[in-house]
Formats: structure tokens, C-alpha cells, sequence
């Protein structure tokens, strides 16, 4: 009787079978990363709410700007989102403002709406407080209140060095990059831990929307020009009048770097929001609009005042 | 449902009264009271136990709700309060409640369609070695419990409580600790900041109903006894009822000896704590909002005035109201009350203060056709419970039929099942119609100004 021989060596089926799964996972994943990028630049409750969005070509640019429905007097407010993010986080502050004043939210070319391709080259800070100038040419806009988060408020203070004409006020929520750690996985760190404190309302799913807009060149290259960029270099040349706001539990921007920021600026205040986390203008907008309003009402009446 | 974060119980009149007024305004039925899928599944078997293991049996779903020392000190507040906001749906309101809880009120925010943030919440805290008759101990035992609340929040006044007399079943378990919010957590604040615009109106529920205390710190007190069958007079200093009742729980004393009290304070349970009141006029004021306040001292004092108030709603929507749904403590269905066009009437325990509430109502209206009574079972012949005949009495007073619905006489106050069974009893009482057009902020207030001072109900602009 013969016996059966076992073929010996290296079994090819698992090896096999891993590689099928891999292939399988980057297809999905590619194919989920188009749909994100698909992903129409409003959301759908705040198109029904009144928001609207147009876009402009501003020079090499075309830039996708959210624009609350009603015309209101004064200065308009203008939203300027964070690190490879859109706009799209801040719709429910531009609605929760909108009740009172003029909001724009344009997303910085790139990112969200504004989104190119990833052969465009990786913009600076400098480029993209220019980009933001143009804009507001665009829009015929001599003069705005900002509102800006976490990397928005770099390119916020760019802007307000270059055409301090052009600013009236400033509110700077969660500003980077705290200066004493200013390294990378300290970031990311940091990052992480925030994040956990938002986990109940987690921004992650509008992020993956932005990431995925952006692209990962894009990514790397805007991040590490956020990490060259020094915001406390440019904060003693801001003349409009600014507010440094921080919830006390972000640990992304520590108490002492936003005390710090305050006693560099000319005309700085500060304003810490009990329990609020990095993310402010999209965990708790409502809470952080009513609490920035005193501060825009006085930039418009100021303004006024000047005219 | 989401299940609520640790350090909130389910089984306590303000988070019920949460769910049902959440499931109102999604425009389901309130049918899971007990708000765990399983425990109404296992109830029906629970009351066919004898009497002492279903008592054992009670009071061990209570202790389940309750948290450790441990846990206690990372008590997650805004926790908390974001499960209760994120009851409700997510929406634009003509109005808001805030603050005392109260079952008259939920019926009111119901027909109003609006949500209802509470003040207070229970906090039950695990401790195997309590007696409820002691107070001495149960004050002493409840300090580092208190501190750690303390700790926890400085925008929460603790509210220690023990009734020996209604919670005895619970407190051989767990000690109760009623928080106060002295401040809007930020949850509560995003809630009201997107859910209102302006022009709409804040309503704040106060209850003034006090209690004397022992204050322990500035924020924090220790209330023996409760509102309900027994007087203030008889957990202080005894009487023939009391004398009767520890005899028959086998203790060898003739009264409570509580500690000597040195505060008056509002009423751990429906009581409204005023240090709330500063912040919501200055939000109010702000957000271009209407701020009321509806006052009264007695909980029960709102439920005539809901009572009239949901007669005139039907009547102007063409429907006379002569069924009467009797509610009581967090038995209610806000919802099925409405589709079968019946006028709600809260009573806040089975006792016979709200039995006697019951009847001045019944003997100044005209009779009700159909009248279906709840009855919460907190299992113990409390002093002062009023017993079936009594509710049989009152039920009496229909033309077609009054009933018991959700509850066995014979087993009451023991029939726990009545959580679970309450709600399907109720909705097969009348046919389920659809509720008429949501009453409006202008004409609940007129409802207020109307009744109002015939039952000590103020409603104070602001």
C-alpha cells in the first residue's frame, strides 16, 4: 500500500491569503478615500440652516468660501480653520455668530474646499496669510474681525504683521505651537491626549474628510511648516486689538504658553473657557461663540468709533 | 437608549422623568422605565417570588446603579450632563425648562414639545453596612462621600439624604446623594445656546420646597427624612405612627434620633437650589431670551394647574377631556397620555398627602369618565402609604370605570413588575390618537396666570 507523501517546505496559502486581504483592505481603503474626497464642502444641516458656499478663483487659486445668509452692518467676522482642516468644523460657530454679524469661513488653499492637486507645491505660512489677503481683495473686504484655531492662528498673525490695515481684531483660540515643545511626537502626543478628552464629540470623522482633500504630501509639507513657523516672533508687531482663548482643558496650547502669548502682544487679553478643549469651535460652539461675543462687539463698536 | 455614564441612577425620579419626557418629544411611548432591556424581561419572574426575595431582589437592581468610593471620586459631571441633553432630539425650541424636577412639568414640556435640563440627580453610593435607622452613623459614614463630591465639582451643592421610612429597602444598600447644579455645566450651556434663538423663552422650574438640615460645609448638607407620608414632625421627634413602624421592623426604639439641625435648605429631591438662578438671567439676557419662572412650594400645587391647563388644550383643539391618567412618583407616559387625549394628574408617591392631592382635585371637577391609576411600589409599608382601599376610593369616582393599571393591589407596595408592565397596561387603556398641535409658550403662560393663584402657582417674568 502506498501512503500519501506530504509535500514539505513553506506553506504558500497563508502568505497568499495575507497578500489577498492586503490587496483587498487598499482597495477599500483608496475607494473610501475617494468618496471622502467627494465629500460636498457644507454640511447637510448647515445648508439647510442658511449657509451657503461659492468659489472664487483668487490668483493661482481657487477658493472655496461658507457664507452665513443674512447681510448684517459692521464689520464681517472671518473664520480661519486649523491644521489641515476645513472650514467645514466651524460651520456651527459661523452659525451661531451669524445671528449677530456678517461670517465668512474660506478654506486656505489646499485644504477643504480649496482643495488641489497634490502637484501644487506644499504653501508657507507667509504664502498662506497672502493667499488670505487676496482674498479679501477679492471679496472686497478692506478690514475683518478673525477668528482663528490652532494652526489659523499662525497664518492670522501673519496676516495682521503684513496688512495690519486689514485686520481690526483678532481671536486666537488654541493658538500653536507652544514654543518650549516644539518638536514633533510631543505634537502628536499632545494631539492624542486632546482628542481623548473629545472623544464623546469627536471631530475625527470631518478630519478624515479634510485629510483625504488634502492629500499626504500636503499634509507633511503644511505640518512641517508649521513647526519652522515662530508665532512669537510676529505677536510684538500685532497692533489689532487681540484675545487668546484657551479651554482649560486643552493641553494642546498649555496655560502657559497662552499666558505667554498675552504678555507678548501689544494689545493682548486672555480668556479661559472652563472645561473647553482644544477643539472649541467644533466640540462646544455655541458656548465659545456667546463667550467670544462681548470681545467682537467692542472690536466693532471700536471700529465704529473710528470711522 | 444610551446607557447613562457611572454615578447617575436610572431608578431615580429626575433621570426617568428625563427618559420620558425625551421619549415624548421623540414621540415614542415610555415603555422601558426601568431602562434596561433585561430587567424587565426578568421582573415578571421576580414577582413571583416570595416576599422577601422580592424585596432582596429590588434592592439589588438598586445596587447596581449605585459607585464605589473610587469611583466616586472621578465622577465624570459633564458626563452627566451630556447624556441628558443628548436625550433629546437635536432641534431649534419655541421654549426650555430648567431646573426643579417635577412630573407635572414634564407632562407641561411634552404638550409644549421642549426639552427639560434638571437641576438635580441622584448619586447612589455603595456602602454594605448601613443602617437606616441611624442617622448618627449614616452622617459620619457619609463624609468622605461627601468630600469627594465636594472635590469632584465646585459648582455642585451635595444634598446627603436618608429616609428611613421610603428608602429603607435601598439605604441597607446605599447611601443617597442628591447634586445640586449650582452652575450651568457647559453641556447644559451648549444645549440651550443651540437649541434656543432668540426670542424664544427659558423657563425655570422652582420648586420651593425646603427641608431642615444639617449643613456639613457651605455646599453641602445631610437631610434626614423626605417629602411623603411621614411629617417633618414625626422624623424629628417621633410619634405613634413611628413608634408603630420601627416596632414593626424589629427596632428597639421609639423614635429617630437625627442629628440637631442648623439650616433650612431646599428639598434634596424637588427642591430648587436659587445659586442657578443669577447665571440664567445673565444667559437669558444675552441671548435676547424670555426668562419665566414658575414658583410654587409644593410639587403636587403644579399638577392642578397641568391638569387644567392640558383641559383647555384639548378643548380648543375639540376634545373634551374625561379621562384621567393618575401618575405617580416617575410612573407616567407622557407620550400615550396624550395620544389618548387624557388629562394627566402627577402625584409624587404613594402616600396619602398625594392621595388626599388626588381627591380635592377629583371632588372639584367635573366626574371623569374613565380615571387609570399608577401605583409605585417602593416596597415597604412606609408610614403614612396610603393602602389600596384608599386608592380604591378615589378610583371610585368615575362614571365608566376607574382601575388600577400596571399594578396588583394584592401585591402592592411589593409588585416591582409594575415597572415593566405599567406602560402596556396603559396604552391598551383608550385608543392611541394622534396628540393635538403643540401648546404654545404664549398659551401655557396664559394657563398659568389663569390657574395659577387658585394652587399657589406663580408665574414671574423676569
Amino acid at each position: 500500500m502506498k501512503r500519501a507523501t506530504r509535500r514539505r517546505g513553506p506553506n504558500h496559502r497563508a502568505l497568499l491569503l495575507g497578500m489577498a486581504a492586503a490587496v483587498a483592505g487598499s482597495a477599500l481603503l483608496v475607494k473610501q478615500w475617494r468618496k471622502w474626497q467627494q465629500t460636498p464642502p457644507v454640511g447637510i444641516h448647515s445648508h439647510q440652516a442658511g449657509l451657503a458656499g461659492y468659489y472664487q478663483q483668487v490668483g493661482p487659486w481657487r477658493i472655496f468660501t461658507r457664507a452665513t445668509p443674512e447681510t448684517r452692518p459692521g464689520l464681517p467676522v472671518v473664520l480661519l480653520h486649523g491644521l489641515v482642516l476645513s472650514g467645514r468644523a466651524m460651520e456651527d460657530l459661523a452659525l451661531a455668530l451669524g445671528w449677530e454679524y456678517r461670517v465668512l469661513v474660506p478654506d486656505l488653499p489646499g485644504f477643504g474646499g480649496s482643495a488641489f492637486p497634490a502637484s501644487q507645491p506644499v504653501l508657507s505660512v507667509e504664502q498662506q496669510a497672502e493667499a488670505l489677503w487676496m482674498w479679501m481683495q477679492q471679496n472686497q473686504l478692506s478690514r475683518a474681525i478673525f477668528v482663528g484655531t490652532s494652526f489659523g492662528c499662525q497664518v492670522l498673525a501673519a496676516l495682521a504683521v503684513s496688512h495690519p490695515e486689514a485686520v481690526a481684531g483678532l481671536v486666537l483660540q488654541g493658538p500653536t505651537v507652544d514654543r518650549h515643545n516644539r518638536t514633533l511626537p510631543r505634537q502628536i502626543w499632545r494631539d492624542w491626549r486632546n482628542r481623548r478628552r473629545e472623544a464623546h464629540r469627536s471631530p475625527a470623522a470631518l478630519s478624515r474628510i479634510d485629510y483625504a482633500k488634502a492629500g499626504v504630501w500636503r499634509i507633511i509639507g503644511t505640518v512641517r511648516a508649521m513647526m519652522r513657523d515662530r508665532i512669537e516672533q510676529r505677536l510684538p508687531h500685532i497692533k489689532a486689538p487681540t484675545l487668546v482663548v484657551r479651554g482649560s482643558y486643552d493641553v494642546v496650547t498649555p496655560a502657559r504658553w497662552a499666558a505667554e502669548m498675552v504678555a507678548l502682544l501689544p494689545r493682548g487679553e486672555l480668556m479661559t473657557l472652563p472645561q473647553g478643549t482644544h477643539t472649541l469651535h467644533y466640540v462646544y460652539p455655541w458656548s465659545y461663540g456667546r463667550a467670544i461675543r462681548p470681545f467682537i462687539a467692542r472690536v466693532q463698536k471700536e471700529q465704529e468709533n473710528h470711522e | 437608549m444610551s446607557k447613562p455614564p457611572k454615578g447617575i441612577a436610572r431608578f431615580d425620579s429626575s433621570a426617568a422623568m428625563v427618559m420620558a419626557l425625551s421619549n415624548a418629544l421623540h414621540q415614542r411611548p415610555f415603555d422601558n422605565a426601568s431602562q434596561v432591556s433585561g430587567v424587565d424581561r426578568v421582573l415578571p419572574a421576580l414577582s413571583l417570588l416570595p416576599e422577601r426575595m422580592r424585596e432582596w431582589g429590588h434592592a439589588m437592581g438598586g445596587m447596581a446603579e449605585g459607585i464605589s468610593l473610587s469611583q466616586v471620586q472621578q465622577l465624570d459631571i459633564e458626563g452627566i450632563a451630556r447624556w441628558v441633553a443628548s436625550q433629546y432630539p437635536q432641534q431649534q425650541y419655541q421654549a426650555a425648562f430648567v431646573g426643579s424636577t417635577n412630573g407635572a412639568m414634564v407632562h407641561l414640556a411634552a404638550a409644549m414639545g421642549v426639552p427639560w435640563l434638571p437641576q438635580t440627580f441622584l448619586c447612589p453610593v455603595r456602602s454594605l453596612r448601613n443602617d437606616p435607622d441611624d442617622a448618627q452613623k449614616g452622617l459620619a459614614d457619609g463624609k468622605p462621600i461627601t468630600d469627594a463630591l465636594l472635590a469632584a465639582s465646585p459648582h455642585l451643592a451635595v444634598h446627603q439624604m436618608q429616609d428611613p421610612n421610603q428608602d429603607r429597602l435601598m439605604l441597607d444598600q446605599m447611601s443617597y446623594f442628591r447634586l445640586k447644579h449650582r452652575k450651568l455645566p457647559l453641556e447644559y450651556n451648549e444645549f440651550l445656546l443651540s437649541a434656543l434663538p432668540p426670542g424664544s423663552t427659558l423657563i425655570v422650574n422652582n420648586c420651593t420646597q425646603q427641608w431642615p438640615v444639617t449643613r456639613t460645609s457651605d455646599r453641602s448638607f445631610y437631610q434626614f427624612g423626605a417629602l411623603g407620608g411621614a411629617t417633618e414632625q414625626e422624623y424629628f421627634n417621633g410619634g405613634p405612627r413611628v413608634i408603630e413602624f420601627l416596632a414593626r421592623h424589629g427596632i428597639e426604639q421609639e423614635q429617630w434620633t437625627p442629628p440637631p439641625t442648623d439650616a433650612t435648605v431646599p428639598e434634596a429631591e424637588w427642591g430648587f437650589d436659587a445659586h442657578l438662578m443669577g447665571e440664567l438671567k445673565k444667559l437669558a439676557n444675552t441671548q435676547g431670551w424670555k426668562l419665566v419662572e414658575l414658583r410654587y412650594e409644593n410639587p403636587e400645587a403644579l399638577s392642578f394647574v397641568t391638569a387644567e391647563i392640558y383641559r383647555d388644550w384639548y378643548l380648543s383643539a375639540g376634545v373634551i377631556g374625561s379621562r384621567l391618567v393618575v401618575d405617580n412618583f416617575l410612573l407616567m407616559d407622557p407620550w400615550t397620555t396624550m395620544q389618548q387625549h387624557a388629562i394627566p394628574f402627577w402625584l409624587s408617591f404613594c402616600t396619602e398627602p398625594s392621595a388626599h392631592a388626588l381627591q380635592r382635585y377629583l371632588d372639584r371637577q367635573p366626574p371623569f369618565r374613565n380615571i387609570d391609576l399608577l401605583l409605585f411600589s417602593h416596597g415597604t409599608e412606609s408610614i403614612g402609604m396610603a393602602p389600596t382601599e384608599r386608592w380604591q376610593q378615589l378610583l371610585n369616582y368615575a362614571i365608566d370605570e376607574g382601575a388600577f393599571v400596571g399594578v396588583d393591589p394584592e401585591r402592592f407596595p411589593r409588585d416591582f413588575n409594575s415597572l415593566a408592565r405599567f406602560d402596556t397596561e396603559l396604552q391598551q387603556r383608550a385608543p392611541l390618537l394622534p396628540p393635538p398641535a403643540p401648546l404654545t409658550t404664549e398659551k401655557f403662560l396664559m394657563g398659568v396666570q389663569r390657574y395659577g393663584h387658585k394652587f399657589q402657582v406663580e408665574c414671574l417674568p423676569h
